[in-house]
């Protein structure tokens, strides 16, 4: 009776060689974009208090990718000034939002000083902040004095 | 105006399918608002008296404004300042009182050459000169009707503010 003789075998691991491929991808998106436009108090006398309400202050445009910002929104950061100098006071900060060139119909924005932060969600890919604040000068010497409001942007 | 702007790339990698994706994605930035204020020179003001002299008692007497009482002026140079007169009606007693009001401004101490006229009712610009200096003049007509022989005297204030 012929005997059979059943090999069966059952690699531990793939025996041989064989090559496969994979794709590497990139996809860069453009940088978050800041602009300003400084917030001016123009002429003051040494002892005075100004106003200057954000619809009319200083402008920030922030440029992001559309994605990125109605998905996830920006947190804004900024770091405020106290002074411009000595005996130039500054205080009441206040801001106002909006996803379009347009400060009359922007929201408020509550600002504290020093420094502070707030989320923002725009469906323009664009985000606009109208910046004021109060200057109190007391017996400060003639002359021209400036300060930086610092923003970072991050995507949340 | 400065602006920097700082980019962060984060690196996202995953499998899925034999492919490995890697996303670059720019997700901050920074950028600054310049915050100005030009701080103008404190206005002084100081006061030459308008004299109209002896009268009679009851006389009439003008002064020109270029003859007048002088104000001398400093502020912030090619600034320009609004005044407003606070005029006595009279000089102590309504026998002896004022009717007209005149000025002249210039910004050299020169109430002839290049003075022009000031409004003494309502509020009014005055130029400041490159150097700060501003100078007002000031004249009127006195009245005196049946006064009492003596000395009388009022006093005029000048309002600047800038404008």
């Amino acid at each position: 009776m012929p005997g059979l003789l059943l090999l069966a075998a059952v690699p531990g691991r793939a025996v041989g060689q064989a090559s496969g491929q994979l794709n590497a991808t990139a996809k860069v998106l453009p940088g978050i974009g800041v602009s300003s436009t400084p917030l001016d108090f123009g002429t003051v006398t040494p002892s005075q208090a100004r106003t200057i309400a954000p619809q009319v202050g200083g402008r920030v445009q922030i440029l992001l990718t559309k994605q990125g910002a109605v998905k996830k929104g920006v947190t804004v950061g900024y770091t405020l000034p106290a002074t411009l100098g000595p005996r130039l006071a500054l205080s009441g900060w206040s801001a106002r939002r909006n996803t379009v060139n347009d400060p009359a119909t922007a929201t408020a924005v509550g600002l504290v000083a020093p420094s502070g932060s707030f989320s923002a969600l725009t469906d323009t890919g664009e985000l606009y902040l109208w910046i004021g604040a109060t200057l109190t000068t007391t017996n400060a010497a003639p002359g021209s004095y400036s300060g930086l409001v610092t923003l970072t942007v991050a995507y949340n | 105006m400065r602006n920097s702007v700082k980019v962060a790339l984060a690196v996202l990698a995953f499998t899925m399918g034999g492919a490995v994706v890697a996303q670059a994605q720019a997700t901050s930035g920074s950028g600054t608002l310049s915050v100005s204020a030009n701080v103008l020179s404190a206005i002084t003001v100081t006061g030459n008296d308008l004299v109209f002299g002896n009268v009679a008692p009851t006389q009439t007497k003008t002064i020109a404004a270029a003859n007048g009482g002088r104000f001398d002026i400093t502020a912030s140079p090619s600034s320009q300042v609004s005044v407003t007169f606070d005029l006595p009606a009279d000089l102590g007693d309504p026998k002896v009182y004022v009717d007209t009001w005149t000025a002249l401004t210039n910004t050299t101490n020169d109430p002839v050459t290049g003075a022009s006229a000031l409004s003494t009712a309502t509020a009014a610009p005055v130029s400041v000169s490159a150097t700060g200096n501003a100078y007002v003049w000031l004249g009127g007509t006195l009245h005196t009707a049946g006064a009492t022989p003596g000395s009388y005297s009022g006093t005029v204030t000048l309002n600047l503010t800038y404008n």
